[in-house]
């Protein structure tokens, strides 16, 4: 008995269990503090439907070799593209959706292909490199939204007419298509309405539904011949040379993927947050979904669809449940949001001490 | 030999082309803006004033091969932290200014200790690495200072601190305000301790660059034997500079436009002196032991192990020196500001000064005291030019606010990808030409 | 107190793991000798060099027993420092140079003459200002004592690689108490007309008192150079001799010697069948691998035959199987069943059925973290496309199949593990191997590349691993190139070996021909010169 949880805990790792631990508390201290369990736990599975597809993102770049995914925002630029097109032209409901997801596809395997040939020249300088390139892009495209034809008045500024606005609401567009997809709302459902603390709950099955196909196709991708050979290019460099594998090849479809699934993520993300934001907000997109996956277990150079789902829950879940706890606690608004960034940063702090410099070619 | 000497030209050029582009750059934004001559010139001098030193703390980790340090956040914290307790115990003035500087440089060196030590764990990627711990630290800093300072950290201060109703019913100060004035005696108290009208100054620097200038030389002609050409490029900073002055005194005697232009500008002369100082110091440092040690390491990790230095050490050594300088620098700066943004002073002070560096035509690997200069006064005529330019060009000075931005970052991006293909380049040759000697010998 | 050696090691021995890598060795070195070094790689060289140093790769793993005596007085050298102090000094094969720096400044890495400052006494020695006048006067000085034509001023990096060794040696020498200095391969990347200004300046230095510990492969170097020779043979002093006793023939015997047989086998009667077609033939074959180059290989392999490639470490046997799998740029011709191949292009010479067991095991040899069955498998599922299921048009990899094989090929080769999903790093170095070879087995190869197959594999393994390879020869006909320093290895299974010496074929003999052929060759010396200087004494 003792041996098997030691091996539990050597599995999943102190640091982990420790944050599994502080969850578990927090979950649980929603009872006694009177905030309402069923609405903060609905908020936490919207909150990983959400986030979910830029975690994948991130997963597929770790696995072809290209480490930590720094150049997330370049396909977040192309999903908003894609998304400001459906606004532009007034497109709503799923079809509309998926219309914004269908534009950013090519743009994002054309942008995703240029910056994969870009990381490959620039090998051990990734993280910056494409740090940096993000950084600029989105600047870059921050004049972009405001030089470029948008006409629609709903989506330009007021006064001059030109160039689009830092944030565009979905509500005539697809606002939470996804989260109201067959929906199990308690409320509507009429069940449990007489117990105070579940009364709120609902599950946003639509966009569970997204988040689990995009589980399970990558994890049956992960299966294929593909990505086998995938995994040991990406995590074994100089072996899979003398296989005869075309590293550079395999990254360059692993940061294609990456790109094309974060475009489609944060058209995602968008739809639930009723929200598109443009300018500078994609700017630190990277990040939580870094802490994220390493806090799923991943590593700079290893990384599974099991890290995404832990890691995701754990994260979300922790963000969703800190601030109301924190504030009834404290009756400190915006303490969980500076918990965030120590949080969300240390964990990257102590993932890149971890890297080993390696000779991999 | 005349594709060798193009080469050479081809070289220097390379190095000089990112200056020169930035130059470029900033006179047509300037002619865009329709600025005039005399708010350009008086802006400028405010800005170098300020930042120069920030930017001077980048120069040690540079030289010891850690790249660009991202993390001088920490040292501007540190810096800011000594500002704010003297205005909090009302300690005025310059005294006031000598008393923040000692806080800021004993908590500068226990934060670039702990950063130095952290980029050890890390060689190789300590430029994304300190860029996260700036992160990290604006966290703690944040964190500290919106929710402890008050309630876990006893302190009592109506003036700087938020004030709110607990449950009896009593005032309670929590957290500092956003802003926080300097008392009136502190502000631009370094910037006002002593000004000259840089009419006046004008001639006294012209004599004096000169005289630095034909020292310089006399000393590589005389103790070190060099030739005339050789002096004369040792001294090149202050050769240039006294041939600027020299023009501009020139024109200030024979054109009114030229007149105009400079007649309101003041020269700050204890801020000036300072960075003078500053400069000097990280100069000596260089050629001591201590900068030798680091240069050492800065060129080649595994030999300076193999010769018996300290590696570790030396590199903590050159991230604390960075650290407290950059505290420094964050001091100047905010006296001339006059305030302190408690939460968003420091926010981009390493991306901005990082970027002036590289404007100046500095690389990962190499910095001088000139680039410097250079990109330090490019860099912040761009940053309040471009949206005055935006404004006129587009209507919409957030166009050219958007675009400083970008010009800073594609600026760090562009340095980044040429040093990691200079990298790749050079020791795809070493193997190559190691392996065609040995192929060229056995043809014999 | 002086004695009549500057430098005694006696009766060294050294243990790693149980694995006796020192056995009773004694080295003595008279002040202005040049003392020779000699042996195979693995012989023990490096191992007694980083004892002399007090490198911690030595304390960490148990100390040593024997003592070392420097000038008569006993010494614990506990690190390079230490050495240092004692006036020991070391020229490295790799230079340890800046290559930014001056001549002067690398001369006085770390020793930089100082002036002292005022700011000293609070914040350290660190704090004195680096004396770069005196720093270039000293160096010039040592520079004109050593007789080279070089300045102080001029950057290291823009110098050829000849004068760079210079450079070591003046760093050495400007240590004021030095008194032995090791030259480790000095001339391993020297022309031959630098080489031989190199080994002049050295003469001349010697001659002023100072001594020397020449570690070479170039035995005429050696020859012409040194004083005194000590052959190092698998931890043994095996030659204590003056030089002028030994000819290079001698030399190379003592080097290589008679171990013990590890197989019995009756070889006439295999390489009998002279009329078996080439399966491999290069010509005029090159290959640039680091530290291993080879520049004009040519031979065939019969089909079916086991054929070794063995000569001394750095001249380029390696590289041989490294380029014909594409890993390492290279030149000239290689044609495979009589057919040219485009060896750049890895996937084509997989195709052919080549398959290939590399020497870096850990490094490119295996995926150290995956499992014994993914790692057994990888090869054939890429190039085969085996344990493949197909749903719905996609390849999916049918892990049940390979674990299934997995299972029999560890039975087959006893492979000892835990089981299939163990993860390879820990394994031993035995079993390990056997795990690249299955995955080359795996691909049911035409030709199969080993590449050192029992490196640093205990006894028993290793026996087990070379019965495998000629199990697969006999069996199923594949043709087995063996490239292996060991050469009584290479001869207890091969067909023909030939043996690579300065990047070319030094020669191609049978398993059972004369030991004193095998050591010329390898030493570099022409069979028929070498005869005439044996016929001399």
């Amino acid at each position: 008995m003792k041996n098997t949880w030691k091996n539990v805990v050597d599995y999943i790792g102190t640091s982990r269990l420790v944050v599994i631990g502080f969850l578990l508390v927090l979950m649980i201290s929603v009872f006694p503090l009177g905030i309402n369990p069923g609405m903060i736990y609905s908020d936490c599975i919207v909150r990983i439907g959400m986030n979910g597809f830029l975690v994948l993102a991130m997963m597929i770049s770790i696995v072809c070799g290209a480490g930590l995914n720094f150049g997330l925002p370049i396909g977040i630029l192309c999903g908003l593209f894609g998304g400001s097109i459906a606004v532009q032209f007034n497109w709503s409901g799923l079809g509309g959706f998926w219309g914004a997801c269908l534009v950013s596809v090519p743009v994002a395997l054309i942008v995703g292909y240029l910056y994969a040939k870009l990381l490959n020249n620039v090998k051990g300088s990734e993280m910056t490199v494409g740090n940096y390139m993000a950084f600029s892009i989105v600047s870059l495209m921050s004049i972009a939204w405001l030089v470029l034809p948008y006409s629609n008045p709903k989506i330009v500024w007021p006064i001059t007419g030109v160039g689009l606005r830092t944030t565009l609401t979905l509500e005539d567009n697809y606002d939470k298509v996804l989260d109201k997809f067959l929906k199990i709302d308690f409320k509507q459902m009429g069940i449990l309405q007489s117990n105070p603390y579940w009364k709120d709950f609902s599950v946003s099955t639509g966009l569970l539904l997204t988040f689990a196909v995009g589980c399970i196709l990558m994890w049956l991708f992960m299966k294929t011949k593909a990505g086998v050979i995938m995994r040991c290019s990406g995590g074994n460099p100089g072996f899979s040379r003398t296989l005869g594998v075309n590293n550079n090849h395999i990254r360059t479809l692993g940061i294609m993927a990456s790109t094309v699934i974060a475009a489609i993520g944060i058209n995602i993300y968008s739809q639930s947050y009723g929200f598109y934001q443009f300018y500078s907000a994609p700017l630190m997109m990277a990040f939580p979904a870094m802490a994220a996956i390493l806090i799923g277990g991943a590593t700079p150079k290893k990384a599974t669809v099991f890290n995404v789902i832990l890691g995701v829950i754990l994260f979300q879940s922790l963000l969703t449940l800190a601030t109301p706890v924190a504030n009834a606690l404290i009756n400190a608004g915006s303490i969980s949001e500076v918990v965030r960034i120590i949080v969300q940063n240390g964990i990257i702090l102590y993932a890149l001490t971890k890297i080993k410099s390696n000779g991999g070619k | 030999m005349g594709k060798k000497k193009q080469n050479k030209v081809l070289e220097i050029l390379q190095g000089y082309m990112v200056p020169i582009l930035f130059t470029l750059l900033c006179l047509v934004s300037i002619k865009i803006s329709g600025q005039s001559a005399s708010y350009v010139i008086t802006e400028t001098i405010s800005r170098v004033g300020r930042n120069a030193i920030l930017i001077v703390s980048l120069i040690l980790p540079v030289m010891c091969g850690m790249g660009l340090n991202f993390s001088i956040v920490l040292g501007a914290m540190a810096g800011e932290i000594g500002l704010i307790l003297i205005t909090h115990w009302s300690i005025d003035g310059l005294p006031g200014i000598i008393v923040a500087s000692l806080i800021g440089t004993v908590l500068a060196i226990v934060l670039g200790t702990l950063t130095g030590m952290l980029f050890n764990k890390v060689k190789g990627q300590e430029m994304i690495t300190g860029m996260i711990l700036g992160f990290f630290a604006v966290g703690v800093y944040d964190l500290i200072f919106i929710f402890m300072v008050g309630s876990v950290i006893p302190m009592v201060n109506p003036e700087i601190m938020l004030n709110s109703q607990n449950a009896a019913g009593e005032t309670i100060y929590v957290g500092l305000r956003n802003t926080i004035d300097f008392h009136a005696a502190t502000k631009y108290a370094v910037d006002n301790a002593c000004k000259m009208m840089f009419v006046k100054l004008l001639p006294m620097m012209l004599v004096g660059f000169a005289a630095v200038t034909v020292l310089i030389v006399a000393f590589n002609i005389g103790k070190k034997k060099l030739d005339v050409k050789k002096s004369l490029f040792a001294a090149r900073g202050f050769l240039i500079t006294t041939i600027i002055l020299g023009i501009l005194q020139i024109l200030m005697k024979t054109s009114k436009a030229v007149q105009k232009a400079f007649f309101i500008v003041q020269v700050p002369i204890l801020t000036v002196v300072i960075i003078a100082l500053v400069c000097m110091l990280v100069v000596f440092i260089t050629k001591t032991k201590l900068g030798q040690d680091i240069k050492t390491v800065g060129m080649n990790m595994q030999v300076a192990t193999a010769a018996g230095i300290n590696v570790d050490k030396t590199r903590i050594v050159a991230t604390v020196l960075s650290t407290v300088i950059a505290s420094w620098g964050q001091i100047i700066f905010l006296q001339n500001i006059g305030n302190v943004q408690t939460f968003n002073s420091h926010e981009q002070v390493g991306t901005y000064a990082v970027a002036a560096l590289l404007v100046g035509g500095a690389s990962i690997d190499k910095a001088t005291m000139g680039q410097v200069f250079t990109g330090t006064v490019l860099f912040h005529i761009l940053f309040f030019i471009t949206p005055l330019a935006g404004k006129v060009l587009f209507s919409d000075p957030q166009l050219g606010e958007y675009f400083r931005v970008f010009l800073c970052y594609g600026i760090i991006a562009v340095s980044l990808i040429l040093y990691a293909w200079k990298k790749i380049a050079a020791d795809k040759k070493r193997i190559e030409e190691e392996n065609r000697l040995q192929m060229e010998e056995l043809d014999k | 107190m002086s004695s009549k050696y500057i430098l005694e090691m006696n009766h060294i021995e050294k243990e790693f793991f149980g694995n006796k890598v020192l056995k009773d060795v004694s080295i003595k070195v008279k002040p202005g000798e040049i003392v020779a070094l000699i042996g195979e790689n693995g012989a023990g060289k490096s191992t007694i060099m980083n004892i002399l140093f007090g490198m911690p790769a030595i304390h960490q793993t148990g100390g040593f027993k024997g003592e070392v005596l420097i000038d008569g007085e006993k010494v614990n050298i506990k690190s390079p420092i230490e050495a240092m102090k004692y006036g020991i000094g070391m020229v490295h094969q790799e230079f340890m140079l800046i290559d930014g720096y001056d001549v002067a400044e690398n001369i006085k890495l770390n020793r930089e003459n100082l002036k002292n400052t005022p700011l000293s006494l609070l914040f350290g020695k660190r704090m004195n200002l680096v004396d770069q006048k005196t720093m270039h006067e000293e160096s010039r000085a040592t520079l004109d004592s050593l007789g080279i034509e070089l300045s102080d001023q001029t950057r290291v990096g823009s110098l050829p690689v000849g004068y760079k060794q210079f450079v070591e040696i003046a760093r050495e020498l400007d240590k004021k108490n030095i008194k032995l200095i090791v030259l480790d391969e000095p001339t391993a990347v020297l022309t031959e007309k630098e080489a031989e200004q190199f080994l002049e300046c050295v003469k001349k230095v010697a001659e002023k008192g100072i001594a020397f510990i020449f570690i070479s492969h170039k035995l005429d170097e050696v020859k012409r150079y040194t004083h005194h020779t000590f052959v190092l043979r698998d931890g043994e002093m095996v030659g204590d001799y003056d030089t002028a006793e030994l000819s290079t023939i001698k030399m190379s015997e003592l080097m290589v010697g008679r171990k013990v047989e590890i197989l019995n086998r009756d070889i006439t009667e295999e390489s009998a069948d002279e009329n078996q077609k080439a399966c491999l033939e290069l010509e005029h074959f090159g290959v640039s691998m680091p530290g291993e180059v080879a520049r004009d290989i040519t031979f065939s392999v019969k089909k079916g035959e086991i054929f070794g490639i063995g000569g001394l470490a750095g001249h380029g046997k390696i590289s041989i199987a490294n380029g014909i799998m594409g890993l390492y740029p290279s030149k000239g011709s290689v044609k495979i069943h009589g057919k040219t191949m485009n060896v750049a292009k890895t996937n084509d010479t997989l195709n052919e059925g080549i398959a290939f067991v590399s020497e870096d095991r850990r490094g490119v040899g295996l995926m150290l973290d995956e499992s014994i069955e993914l790692n057994i498998s990888i090869a054939a599922l890429k190039t085969k496309n085996r344990f493949i299921t197909k749903k719905f048009g996609i390849p999916f990899y049918d892990k049940k199949g390979a674990i299934e094989y997995a299972k029999k090929m560890i039975e087959e080769l006893d492979i000892r593990c835990t089981g299939y999903a163990q993860p390879v790093k820990s394994l031993s170095g035995g079993n390990q191997q056997k795990v690249c070879i299955a995955r080359a087995l795996t691909l049911e190869p035409d030709i199969l590349f080993v590449s050192e197959p029992t490196r640093g594999i205990d006894i028993g393994a290793k026996k087990m691993i070379l019965d495998s390879l000629l199990k697969l020869n006999k069996e199923k006909g594949v043709t087995v190139i063996i490239t292996s320093s060991e050469l009584a290895e290479l001869r207890s299974v091969c067909n023909r070996i030939a043996i690579i010496t300065e990047g070319k074929v030094a020669g191609i003999l049978r398993s059972d021909e004369d030991d004193y052929k095998f050591g010329l060759l390898m030493s570099g010396s022409k069979v028929e010169d070498a005869k005439k200087e044996a016929e001399k004494e």
